[in-house]
């Protein structure tokens, strides 16, 4: 048994290492000075650590208000596309209807294309809407992922039918069967949804940059950006923003994570 | 409750009574730029024009630097009402022009009698198929920075306004040494595509869009000489893996020549002021090829007008405030080199703490050759062109083989482009 | 009243919040902007229909084909190594213990991380000569280690292992969801009848993980085909064209030469042919993927 422990867990070490090396570059880059960043040999713990770089990103940018623009933005937008997601995803999943694969199709097809094309069309509509430069573009851009409905829709599929066929025959509603069955059960799916959901918004650059013009609007990423210039770069800053901005939703991770714990899941089947 | 609601709404209605002509007295323009707040000297400029049209007001858009071809583009297309803007560089000048997005400005010059004597050989670089469709805002060109200290310390005689890239090329031997935290190199040449133009530009062949591409040939075989067999200079593999800048190095002290454009002069100066450098930094004209007549290669910006602008007269006054004497001596006193530049602007220039006044006839400059003409074609070429240089300067290709192919591939996106 | 009827409407109940949405701002603007596929449109002056002229195009434009076999290459070896990683990474931390949280939670960090500052860093530890990389690989002996990003064959190689490091995580939070939906008993069964380690995987655990197998696949497909970030930060498709993938091509045609028309028909074709692979997969779905009915 101990054998066997070991044996998992000298390659975990390696690839957790492997999986920290670069951080522990960032980190170490945050607290050198611009020049310093790139010197060889590396100086993996710098001698004269920048904290102020820490201080400095808060008073140089913006940051503080980046930081609770993008929190608003993540949380509005996760909670969308949970709700919204998970219903539509029941849907696909538990009810038959016609169209059902056809329409399914096409939530998956639009993932396939690259945003790139999509970008101006896209921007000519929501200026139409009058929707440019502010906060609610982003968010009907992204409330309404294809992604979060086949990731809901693929855990739904798992759970046995036979769950939902007693439940109808005991008279309860769809929206019933949803609510107390398929909910409490898609826990490990919801908080995948949420993790996903969350960095994505959170690390989200191109979305920020089209449609959000006023610099009280900015998000973390538009703010870090700010640190490259046309003639310059200031990678010590950047990578301190950066950190920074892996600290939240490190939490989020680590909240969502009780999700994940083996067994939680499906009691109630047995018998 | 109520009666403090009917107190506040009337107090309202009478503020917006009054408030209201007021506000429409005044224009709202919009004006987009990049690093806005970064570069202080753009809001220096915005400010004072504020100060001077009290009944316009500008609504900046501003944005990152190297995004700021692409969302303009973004904008426009999804119909954008931005009045006055920058176009950073001639590939988005001569989009602009050809898409039509941009209002051309001769009537406007005519009639209110422009003096365009100030911009020099810059007019002419704003110029497509003859007709002025931006002002010139900024006027850089590329010389040569020096670190003083540097040729000092190996007895080195400073650079002079002739030097020849031969000369260059065995100066910057003569500057490199030691190693580790001690190494000094002759030169850095930076990984921008441009960096690797200038040399074959001055050569005056031709452009980048018609060829021939051999105007290339000598520039790179300098470039690779100096950067693998000198080795008086990183090479290129290692300053892109190092996402090296030429700020942050030259501004380390150990590089002795750097040739990089006239906006250089402005971060340095700025640097200093911040205590992140004390190097003692010269300039010189760009050097150039034995036998040749002095040119430099020119980047100018040119600031437009919307051709669907609902505010022209304001529009243009904004423009001819940013381009014209006034916007040219706050530039200089923030030593930009503005497009327009006369006497009194290079007094401004000459006075500024921390110039190396001494050095002033490098800003005179002869001829000024545009980096690429305003052709549809330059983006997708000058991308084609980096990607063989790049090939040639990692090694990975022969520079004949690079230039071959380049003419090559010319053929093929011209083909493809009908 | 009929029963298709009354589950349409049920379905489509469930369905309207989300569909709507997606409709507008998802759905309309991808089509149009395959649309665009058959007009010449600089994103400004008025659209000419061009019919299939951009795809007559396509088929003597070297780029896309170079592009083309990139993102092939890209992703038939981004995929299988993605997939293998990332399962065996659920699969060896599917544990309730705290020392397991904080590995995952290692594990999923580089996904987290901007791809500026992650493309930043790897650019660094890519160096020829002066990176960590390579200074380890000289360390063990390889004496003349690959160039990395600066060399027309390692390139590709080295996006794809900074692309695997960044999505392992990710995927394998997708198979710890998809564990935790096979029931315990189902193992508990399995050790009474003497089952091992080997079988219980092959018999319990992979047929029971096929739905999340299928969505990791799909998805990471789909990804790699799309690959743009690392790409736009690290290499910018070179050096050269070593690197220069479908989007990042379709970027190029659009915003340096604004020629959309042109970037719309390269993104129909990537998106027909993608969308005949997934629907494919989805076909294939029903030999291989086992959900407990």
């Amino acid at each position: 048994m101990a054998k066997r422990r070991i044996l998992v867990l000298i390659p975990i070490l390696v690839s957790s290492f492997l999986m920290l090396l670069p951080f522990a570059w960032m980190l170490s880059a945050s607290l050198k000075t611009n020049i310093e960043v790139f010197k060889f040999p590396i100086e993996w713990i710098p001698q004269n650590p920048q904290w102020q770089n820490y201080v400095t990103i808060w008073s140089k940018i913006d940051f503080g208000l980046y930081y609770f623009n993008t929190i608003k933005l993540t949380v509005i937008i996760t909670m969308l596309q949970l709700a919204t997601c998970s219903l539509a995803a029941y849907a696909f999943a538990k009810i038959d209807f016609p169209e059902r694969n056809a329409l399914f199709v096409a939530y998956i097809a639009t993932l396939i294309v690259p945003f790139q094309v999509i970008m101006i069309p896209q921007f000519i509509l929501f200026r139409r809407l009058g929707l440019v430069n502010r906060h609610l573009a982003l968010i009907l851009l992204q409330a309404f992922s294809p992604f979060g409905v086949f990731l809901m829709r693929q855990f739904y599929l798992s759970v046995p039918n036979e769950l939902v066929e007693s439940a109808r025959i005991d008279g309860l509603s769809e929206f019933g069967i949803y609510r107390k069955i398929m909910l409490p059960l898609s826990k490990p799916a919801l908080a995948s949804l949420t993790i996903f959901t969350f960095v994505f918004v959170w690390n989200d650059f191109l979305g920020p940059l089209i449609y959000l013009h006023s610099g009280n609007l900015r998000t973390i990423q538009l703010g870090i950006r700010m640190f490259v210039s046309q003639y310059s770069a200031e990678y010590s800053l950047i990578m301190a923003a950066s950190v920074c901005s892996l600290i939240p939703v490190i939490i989020v991770f680590l909240a969502c994570q009780k999700y994940f714990v083996e067994g939680i899941a499906l009691t109630g089947l047995k018998g | 409750m109520r009666k403090y609601g009917l107190g506040l709404f009337t107090a309202v209605l009478l503020i917006a009574l009054v408030a209201a002509p007021m506000a429409q007295a005044q224009v709202t323009l919009k004006f987009a730029c990049w690093d806005y707040e970064l570069n202080q000297y753009d809001k220096k400029l915005i400010e004072e024009f504020e100060r001077l049209n009290p009944d316009i007001k500008v609504e900046v858009y501003d944005m990152p630097a190297s995004e700021y071809p692409d969302k303009m583009l973004i904008m426009l297309a999804g119909g954008e009402d931005i009045d006055v803007f920058y176009a950073k560089d001639p590939t988005m000048y001569g989009g602009l022009v050809l898409r039509q997005q941009i209002r051309p400005l001769d009537d406007l010059i005519a009639r209110d009698n422009v003096d365009l004597l100030g911009y020099g050989g810059n007019l002419e670089n704003v110029r497509v198929d003859g007709t002025v469709y931006g002002l010139p805002y900024r006027g850089d060109f590329w010389i040569l920075f020096y670190n003083k200290d540097l040729f000092d310390r190996f007895g080195v005689p400073y650079p002079t306004n002739d030097m020849t890239w031969d000369e260059f090329r065995e100066t910057a031997k003569l500057l490199t040494s030691g190693e580790g935290a001690d190494k000094t190199y002759g030169t850095y040449i930076h990984t921008w595509a441009s960096t690797y133009f200038v040399y074959g530009l001055q050569k005056h062949m031709g452009d980048l869009v018609e060829g021939p591409y051999e105007m290339l040939r000598d520039g790179l075989e300098l470039a690779y000489q100096i950067q693998m067999v000198d080795k008086s200079a990183a090479d290129y593999a290692t300053n892109r893996a190092m996402g090296a800048h030429y700020r942050g190095l030259f501004e380390q002290g150990n590089i002795g020549m750097l040739y990089m454009g006239t906006w250089y002069m402005q971060a340095l100066l700025h640097d200093a002021e911040q205590g992140l450098h004390n190097v003692r930094w010269g300039i010189a004209r760009l050097p150039q090829w034995e036998g040749l007549p002095h040119a430099t290669i020119g980047n100018v910006t040119p600031v437009v007008i919307n051709s669907k602008t609902k505010h022209l007269e304001e529009a243009w006054r904004l423009v001819k405030f940013l381009s014209g004497p006034e916007g040219a001596s706050i530039l200089a006193e923030n030593m930009i080199v503005p497009g327009y530049f006369d006497d009194s602007v290079f007094d401004t220039f000459a006075q500024v703490e921390g110039f190396p006044s001494e050095n002033m006839d490098a800003l005179v400059t002869e001829t000024v050759y545009m980096e690429w003409p305003a052709h549809p074609l330059s983006g997708l070429l000058g991308r084609m062109v980096e990607e063989e240089i790049v090939l040639a300067m990692t090694g990975n290709k022969s520079i004949d083989q690079a230039i071959a192919d380049m003419e090559v591939r010319r053929e093929e996106i011209i083909l493809l482009n009908q | 009243m009929k029963r298709t009827t009354r589950n349409r409407l049920v379905a489509y109940s469930f369905l309207l919040p989300n569909f709507i949405g997606f409709l507008v701002f998802t759905l309309i603007p991808v089509l149009a902007a395959l649309g665009l596929s058959f007009v010449k449109w600089d994103s400004y002056s008025p659209m000419q229909f061009v019919g299939l002229r951009n795809f007559q195009i396509m088929l003597k434009d070297s780029s896309f084909k170079i592009a083309f076999w990139n993102t092939l290459y890209f992703t038939g070896l981004t995929v299988p190594l993605t997939i293998v990683v990332s399962l065996m990474l659920a699969l060896a931390l599917n544990k309730g213990l705290r020392s397991v949280k904080i590995f995952r939670a290692i594990h999923f960090f580089p996904h987290v991380a901007s791809t500026i500052a992650v493309a930043v860093v790897w650019q660094f530890l890519y160096h020829p000569d002066m990176g960590p990389l390579n200074q380890f690989l000289r360390m063990i002996g390889i004496t003349d280690p690959p160039r990395w990003t600066a060399s027309t064959t390692w390139a590709m190689p080295a996006v794809i292992i900074m692309s695997v490091w960044k999505s392992a995580g990710y995927y394998m939070v997708m198979f710890l969801a998809g564990l935790q939906g096979i029931p315990p008993h189902l193992y508990e069964v399995a050790t009474i009848d003497g089952a091992t380690v080997w079988q219980k995987f092959r018999y319990v655990t992979l047929p029971l993980l096929t739905p999340t197998l299928f969505f990791v696949l799909t998805m990471n497909l789909i990804y790699s085909f799309k690959v743009f970030d690392q790409i736009y930060i690290m290499t910018q498709g070179g050096p050269g064209r070593a690197t220069m993938v479908l989007v990042y091509y379709i970027y190029m045609q659009a915003f340096i030469n604004q020629n959309f028309g042109y970037a719309s028909a390269m993104a129909a074709v990537f998106f027909l042919m993608i969308l005949g692979v997934t629907i494919f997969q989805f076909r294939l779905q029903e030999k291989w993927v086992t959900y407990l009915d």
